[in-house]
């Protein structure tokens, strides 16, 4: 196994990671907006924090989930022009989108640590309805996602490099059919 | 052409509100072009164009936007004093007080001063006009409302919550269909005028003044420190003059729509709250205005300008 | 910090967004990219903030938490077999008509449209089951294709629909409003997609023979197979009641819809790990997919907006005085046409908060309009060269059917398509009559 593979399967395996521990926050919404409909009907009380927490657990399924789509490659593309090019023009359309993309989410990555950075500092908190939750652990979830988004974003880097440069090695991907 | 571009100043302005001020912000933005021989355009976004009205100070601060025009209460996470800048129950029985208490006791000081500390310039005060509770029942009393699960937010959420009033949080847009379709009863969201524009008397039928407060909320302008100091002190009088007449406007635009609609009588069943009921529920406010006051010193000098205020007036008395 | 004309500015942001899409680059990349690059360039860096504001504000969302669940459910029916049994009772009750199967199969993806947020479902479990049977039978190869394709887009018009709560997060609308609009259009395209079957297979049953006479089942053999519609039924009955009877929001009836959907995988043994982490997994991995693009768009369009251009469709409509009905057409031309090229969710983000303030302020009304557009939108998962049901169905149709096959038998239901649209434009009461009735 080359350098390059064994790179490879660690990042997968990182962003596999991250996807497994985000999923079960699906579950957790489910659980929660049920509570909610049963303490409104059952117990006559609805809560004061069902509809907040369940958005908190979406907001961070939605943001946290960017890095296991893009290991799998399910980012919507359109590949209409794309797939008529030749092997290495399709590399280096790869090298220039990802670069391009890293340095993107650099940036969304410093604003983000900042602005997670801020709400923790004034102990922010949320007016929309009277539970009013600190703000900084979900405003967190965005650096922490656009950080494994960027890891995972320099794998595809990688791979589009060495395929430029008509790099033989073995893919990960190609051989573990996804996961499940 | 260049030259002309080279001077102007242009200000991004944004609103909490949608479609409804169109006309007033379309005058402000030709009086202060006019009155600044076009050295200064507003190009003007309605409600959530660009960022959503809770990000106001932020967006401000950092700059993507140079003028916010919001409200107080939609920020006491970021701006502690917001809540009280919005409006406490009780606090305040009209405008000519509202404003008496903003300007002349202290208080815009106050949260002029809070809103420096966040990296903004309060350059205007606006007031909103009637904020009042619909239901798809007649609401006479306290006890009317225990049966009924209330759209309501900030401190008039506190308030129902102290009388075992289940309160929700519904977005504006969702009212129509929530309150229709019975997943609550009534909302507080505004007064006739907003409720007129969102159709809400379709689906429920009765408008109460709660007299708590009046007008129930302020409004104000913010803007970034870095475009005020920019711009030549000529042209910062014009812009606070004609800001000032832009947050009258919508005053008056809501005011001159409640009172006809309320003197015309046809789009609710209107009606106020005993007296008695009104004045429990201030009371049950009055532990608000306590927890507001422990936030922070500066909040406890606000509340305590607020009580000065309401013992002067004979509304309390200790 | 850049001063330009709204033109300059729509033809940097489209062109360098187009060219990025035509390199490959995943639409959340490229809005990303090209919206940062204008962002940076025009606005300065204050413009950046967006992204991180876009970000943050479709996070912090209670609509666009039925979305996850909504995709949860339809993947725990699929995968708990529903959709085979579903197929072998329209072969028991309709095999004998001719062209029987083809209406089934249209009445099968009504249903599985009633129970999933998204199109994917229908096309890709009927492509798997629906099509080989019906091949086997002697169905024409385009009529079928295009028929589980065009059945499959119902997910859209017929409530659940991702695509509606979505909408209504953008335009302010309300869900159970939206929900509601949707419902009759798409009962009556189900309806014009059957007698369009039919009537080719009246004119030539080589098209869509009728079953053998060794298919044939007895009355009580077909009474038996409609028990498989029971559970589906009581659930789609449940969560559109709890949205449309007022009983829960429309994020809590998709948790009800997702919780009802693993019960009734639990009452057919089928309820395990393995498909419990399949669903999980595979719910993370669309919902990462389409909320990145949500927030990408979100921000590029808020860029464009900020930078002044969205003026620039107002003007155009000014400087040519078109007539109310001209601009709606114009609009529905140019959903037209990004469809062939576009993603639903990109089409979405880029017009709609551009479109709606006209279409309002044109005196329309918006929940019209709305219904309007999603039916475009059932058209761009049938236009070539890019349409996610011509995807699908490339994927999972078995090697005789070419890509050529699959463009071709696409072609009739887009012009179906267009007809129900036209119909729906000259009697917009048909959207929103059951609107009006219910709120
Ligand atoms: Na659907
Ligand atoms: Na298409």
């Amino acid at each position: 196994m080359s350098k390059i593979t064994g790179y490879l399967r660690f990042q997968d395996g990182l962003s596999d990671w991250v996807g497994k521990a985000t999923s079960w926050l699906t579950l957790g919404i489910i659980g929660v907006l049920l509570y909610e409909v049963f303490a409104r009907y059952i117990f006559n009380a609805p809560t004061v924090w069902g509809h907040e927490l369940a958005t908190m657990f979406f907001g961070a399924l939605s943001i946290l989930a960017g890095s296991y789509t893009l290991r799998h490659q399910q980012h919507v593309r359109s590949d209409v022009i794309y797939r008529l090019l030749p092997f290495r023009a399709q590399a280096f359309c790869d090298v220039i989108v990802f670069a391009l993309g890293i340095l993107v989410l650099a940036i969304f990555f410093k604003l983000s640590v900042e602005f997670a950075y801020r709400s923790w500092l004034i102990g922010e908190y949320s007016n929309s309805s009277i539970w009013r939750p600190a703000l900084w652990p979900i405003k967190s979830t965005i650096p922490i996602a656009v950080g494994f988004l960027i890891l995972q974003c320099v794998a595809e880097f990688v791979r589009a490099v060495v395929r430029l440069f008509g790099v033989r090695y073995d893919d990960p991907r190609d051989d573990m059919s996804d996961d499940e | 052409s260049q030259a002309v571009y080279a001077d102007t100043v242009r200000l991004r302005m944004h609103t909490f509100y949608g479609t409804e001020v169109d006309e007033i912000a379309s005058d402000l933005s030709d009086r202060v072009e006019e009155a600044s021989d076009g050295s200064i355009r507003i190009q003007f976004f309605r409600g959530g164009a660009l960022v959503d009205s809770d990000q106001f100070v932020e967006a401000v601060a950092r700059g993507s936007i140079d003028l916010a025009h919001g409200v107080g209460s939609y920020w006491p996470g970021t701006v502690g004093i917001g809540t009280i800048e919005g409006g406490l129950p009780g606090a305040w029985v009209d405008v000519e007080e509202a404003r008496d208490i903003f300007a002349n006791q202290g208080l815009d000081e106050l949260v002029a001063e809070a809103y420096e500390e966040k990296g903004v310039k309060l350059i205007g005060r606006g007031f909103g006009s009637d904020y009042g509770l619909v239901t798809t029942e007649p609401v006479n009393s306290l006890e009317d409302l225990q049966d009924m699960r209330i759209r309501a937010t900030s401190s008039i959420a506190t308030v129902l919550e102290k009388f075992d009033i289940p309160t929700a949080f519904i977005p504006g847009e969702e009212l129509y269909v929530a309150l229709s379709t019975g997943v609550i009863d009534g909302a507080v969201y505004g007064g006739p005028i907003e409720y007129e524009q969102l159709r809400i008397d379709e689906v429920a039928g009765y408008y109460t003044d709660m007299n708590l407060i009046n007008p129930g909320w302020t409004e104000n302008v913010i803007i970034n420190p870095n475009t005020w100091e920019n711009m030549s002190e000529e042209q910062q009088e014009i812009l606070t003059t004609e800001i000032d007449q832009y947050l009258l406007d919508v005053h008056n635009w809501l005011e001159e729509g409640n009172h006809r609609l309320i003197e015309e009588g046809e789009l609710f069943e209107f009606s106020t709250l005993p007296e008695e009921e009104s004045r429990r529920m201030a009371e049950a406010a009055l532990p608000i205005w306590k927890e507001e006051a422990e936030r922070s010193e500066r909040n406890a000098k606000a509340v305590e300008i607020l009580i000065e205020n309401a013992k002067e007036k004979g509304r309390i008395s200790e | 910090m850049a001063n330009l004309d709204p033109l300059t500015t729509t033809a940097i942001m489209f062109i360098s967004m187009i060219i990025l899409m035509a390199m490959g680059a995943p639409l959340a990349w490229a809005l990303m990219i090209s919206g940062m690059g204008s962002a940076y360039v025009m606005f300065g860096p204050g413009g950046l903030d967006f992204l991180l504001s876009s970000a943050y504000s479709t996070m912090d969302n209670f609509l666009l938490v039925a979305l996850p669940l909504f995709i949860f459910m339809g993947l725990v029916l699929e995968r708990s077999g529903i959709t085979d049994n579903l197929f072998e009772m329209i072969h028991k009750l309709m095999g004998r008509l001719p062209g029987g199967l083809g209406v089934g199969t249209i009445l099968v993806c009504a249903l599985i449209a009633a129970m999933a947020g998204v199109s994917g479902a229908a096309t890709v479990s009927l492509g798997i089951i629906a099509l080989p049977a019906m091949l086997k039978r002697g169905y024409d190869k385009r009529l079928v294709t295009g028929t589980i394709m065009a059945g499959g887009a119902l997910g859209f018009l017929i409530p659940p629909s991702v695509l509606m709560i979505v909408y209504a997060f953008l335009a302010r609308e309300s869900v159970g409003k939206l929900f509601a609009a949707g419902l009759v259009p798409g009962l009556m395209l189900a309806g014009i997609y059957m007698a369009y079957v039919l009537i080719r297979c009246r004119i030539n049953p080589a098209l869509g023979p009728a079953a053998p006479e060794e298919e044939r089942f007895t009355a009580k053999e077909k009474l038996i197979s409609l028990r498989h519609v029971i559970a589906p039924g009581i659930l789609v009955t449940t969560v559109l009641g709890c949205i449309i009877g007022g009983i829960t929001s429309p994020s809590e009836a998709s948790a009800v819809g997702a919780a009802g959907a693993m019960l009734i995988a639990a009452i057919r043994g089928r309820l395990n790990w393995d498909l419990l982490r399949y669903v999980m997994l595979s719910t993370t991995k669309i919902t990462g997919m389409l909320l990145w693009i949500a927030i990408a768009a979100v921000f590029f369009s808020k860029i464009y907006m900020g930078l002044g251009a969205g003026m620039i469709i107002g003007d155009l409509i000014n400087d040519f005085s078109l007539s109310p009905y001209t601009v709606i057409i114009v609009m529905l031309a140019s959903f037209f046409l990004l469809g062939m090229f576009l993603d639903d969710f990109a089409i979405l983000f880029i017009t709609i908060p551009l479109y709606v303030p006209i279409v309002r302020d044109l005196g329309f009304d918006t929940t019209w309009f709305a219904v309007l557009f999603i039916l475009s939108m059932q058209s761009a998962y049938l236009t070539p060269p890019f349409g996610y049901n011509l995807f699908y169905m490339r994927s999972v149709a078995p090697k005789s059917i070419t890509i050529v096959d699959i463009y071709y038998s696409a072609l009739p239901y887009v012009a179906l398509q267009v007809l129900g649209l036209a119909i729906i434009v000259a009697f917009p009461s048909i959207a929103l009559w059951l609107p009006g009735l219910l709120f």
